[in-house]
């Protein structure tokens, strides 16, 4: 999960690998009875659930209703409740794109998008090849180690090396005897964004698929040997159709990290810029909610509903992936 | 092919591969440790050198006698949330899981699948509802969000859940024979033998605090009370700002402890995350 994540409540997952929540659910068996010893103490039983019982209601389900509550108010960040307004953000959200706060986050949304269709795909694809590599490789255990360094760092740690990095004037300019705008102008501040991320992520993702690949018994590859199948064709026709749920469960994991997109633009654009593009064209919808609540406007109510509306917008991507995979099942 | 395979020049092309990537990989934390041993004018005018020409600690001394912006203090708050966070994490985890798979109450499957479908509400969702609360309750600026809302997740109650599913009840049979109540056999029974993942939820969910951002960046509001992440993207753009020596060696020592922790303790890593994906 950080994501890669942050493998605990999913805060800081949101933005990197390992969101891993949604691997539960993809993997869980469901309830068993006969491991249960009977007993009639079900009060005694259910003490052992309360604690999490009691943080579950409290750090997940009440901020939820609580937050709904607000986002059917106005409600600024600093000035608190100032009476009900119904449905009217969701509305402004939904059909009246051309309010100053709503525009913006229909633009976020569509970079947020614009993102994740080009580092889900890059993030598995990278991953793949490195666990490709590794799967019967040399020294795998030193080289599987080295490529997820990068996901033990924070967010702010990894991107502040990629500041000095893409700095005008830093290494990368040192490299090329050239001043490119790397963080100041589109394209270079997409491009910034998604190598750094590449640079990032991708270590949860190989991780997950090694131990997929090493699952696979090895006397499938023994048997296509004997028919003459060459390394290609045995990636083809037996390792990605027997990966098929690993690779379902990293990319959906991955657009929900890519969607969370936040530190990087944060960090190293500050969701600019203005050059080459419309005004906050790194800006991801994260960041626009952080911008919309804690910036000028102040607009917690607002926030609020944006949360809601991308998270609604995110089950059902993830539910339509889901289907996705199982359609295609060969 | 295990350790023994030959060398043949396909396995060369593989290595090398392997080589660049893992060059590819390490490059930008080599610049990190150089430049944060260069001195401010080296810095400027050695910007591509690998290989500090006068190296010196002069960036590390100042970073960490710097009171505008204390890095101890940082740390020291990032330590209370990943010790607190965790240790909440673990018990709630652990006792929950023993509730959800080797007793039964009425309710247990609904309370299940409720834990369930709440993991596909993506995280992003729950930040500014929690902001909302906490500062209703006052409470932001203070340790507690950046300890209370990561045992709510439900990610350690799933993995230690799945381990406890393994373990057959002829074991806590015997126990209950010599009379152990319920709690006893959790204590006595379940969790010596479940101490590997055990581990490994407290090793995921130590650097998973550690490396949190957007939460404690919205959580903490004064400078005494950031954590290291939010600490080092604070100077990033405020008292640091384009002065990369300092700002690498302030990289360099956040980056320390979870990377130290990585390297002793790897395959719990490894383990932790080829769990979530693969089995069941």
């Amino acid at each position: 999960m950080d994501q890669g994540s942050t493998p605990t409540h999913n805060l800081g997952a949101a933005e990197r690998g390992p969101a891993t929540q949604v691997g539960a659910v993809v993997a869980m068996r469901g309830p068993r009875r006969p491991l249960s010893v009977r007993s009639r103490d079900y009060a005694g039983s259910f003490l052992f659930v309360l604690p999490y019982f009691l943080f579950f209601v409290a750090f997940l389900l009440w901020p939820l209703v609580y937050a709904f509550w607000v986002s059917l108010r106005t409600w600024t960040t600093t000035g608190g409740d100032e009476g009900f307004t119904g449905l009217r953000h969701y509305y402004n959200l939904l059909f009246n794109w051309k309010l100053d706060d709503t525009v913006y986050f229909w633009q976020s949304l569509e970079n947020t998008a614009f993102f994740a269709i080009i580092t889900i795909p890059l993030l598995v694809l990278l991953a793949l090849i490195l666990a490709l590599l590794l799967v019967n490789g040399p020294w795998r255990g030193f080289f599987r180690a080295v490529f997820y360094v990068p996901a033990v760092l924070s967010v702010a740690v990894a991107m502040t090396v990629w500041l000095w990095i893409l700095q005008n004037g830093g290494i990368l300019d040192a490299y090329l005897h050239n001043s490119i705008p790397w963080l100041i102008q589109q394209p270079w501040a997409w491009v910034s964004i998604i190598v750094a991320t590449l640079w990032w992520t991708p270590g949860f993702n190989m991780i997950v698929l090694l131990a997929g690949l090493l699952s696979i018994p090895n006397d499938y590859y023994e048997a296509a040997k004997i028919d003459g199948a060459n390394g290609l064709q045995r990636i083809i026709f037996i390792t990605l159709p027997l990966l098929r749920p690993v690779l379902a469960f990293v990319t959906i994991t991955q657009m929900i990290a890519s969607f969370g997109l936040f530190g990087q633009a944060f960090i190293l654009t500050h969701g600019g810029p203005g050059v080459g593009g419309p005004a906050q064209s790194t800006t991801p919808v994260a960041l626009q909610m952080y911008n919309e609540a804690f910036g000028t406007s102040q607009n917690l109510a607002l926030a609020c509903a944006m949360s809601f509306v991308l998270g609604v917008i995110l089950i059902i991507l993830a539910v339509l992936q889901v289907r996705f995979f199982r359609s295609t099942e060969m | 092919m295990e350790q023994g395979a030959k060398w043949t020049p396909q396995r060369f092309l593989q290595l090398g591969a392997l080589v660049l990537l893992a060059a590819w990989t390490l490059w930008p934390l080599a610049y990190m440790v150089s430049t944060s041993l260069k001195s401010t004018a080296e810095v400027t005018l050695n910007v591509a050198g690998m290989i500090p020409e006068h190296p010196t600690l002069a960036n590390y001394t100042q970073i960490f006698q710097d009171t505008q912006d204390p890095i101890g203090r940082w740390f020291f708050n990032s330590a209370v949330a990943v010790f607190g966070g965790t240790l909440l994490t673990l018990l709630c985890a652990s006792l929950a899981a023993y509730g959800l798979s080797r007793v039964e109450w009425p309710g247990r499957d609904l309370f299940f699948y409720m834990i369930l479908a709440s993991t596909l509400i993506p995280g992003i969702t729950f930040i500014l509802p929690l902001f909302t609360e906490f500062a209703n309750a006052n409470l932001l600026n203070t340790y507690w969000p950046i300890i209370l809302v990561y045992p709510a997740g439900a990610f350690g109650v799933f993995l230690l859940r799945q381990f406890y599913l393994g373990i057959p009840r002829e074991i806590e049979e015997a126990a209950i024979i010599d009379g152990a109540g319920k709690f006893r056999r959790w204590w006595q029974v379940i969790l010596p033998m479940t101490w590997t993942p055990l581990l490994t939820l407290t090793i995921l969910s130590g650097v998973g605090i550690y490396d949190d951002f957007l939460w404690p960046l919205i959580a903490m509001q004064t400078k005494d009370m950031y954590t290291i992440t939010i600490g080092i993207s604070i100077v990033t753009s405020g008292a640091y700002v384009n002065n990369y020596g300092p700002l690498m060696a302030f990289s360099t020592v956040a980056a320390i402890p979870t990377i130290v922790l990585f390297v002793v303790l790897q395959r719990y890593f490894v383990a932790s995350a080829a769990l979530s994906g693969v089995k069941g």
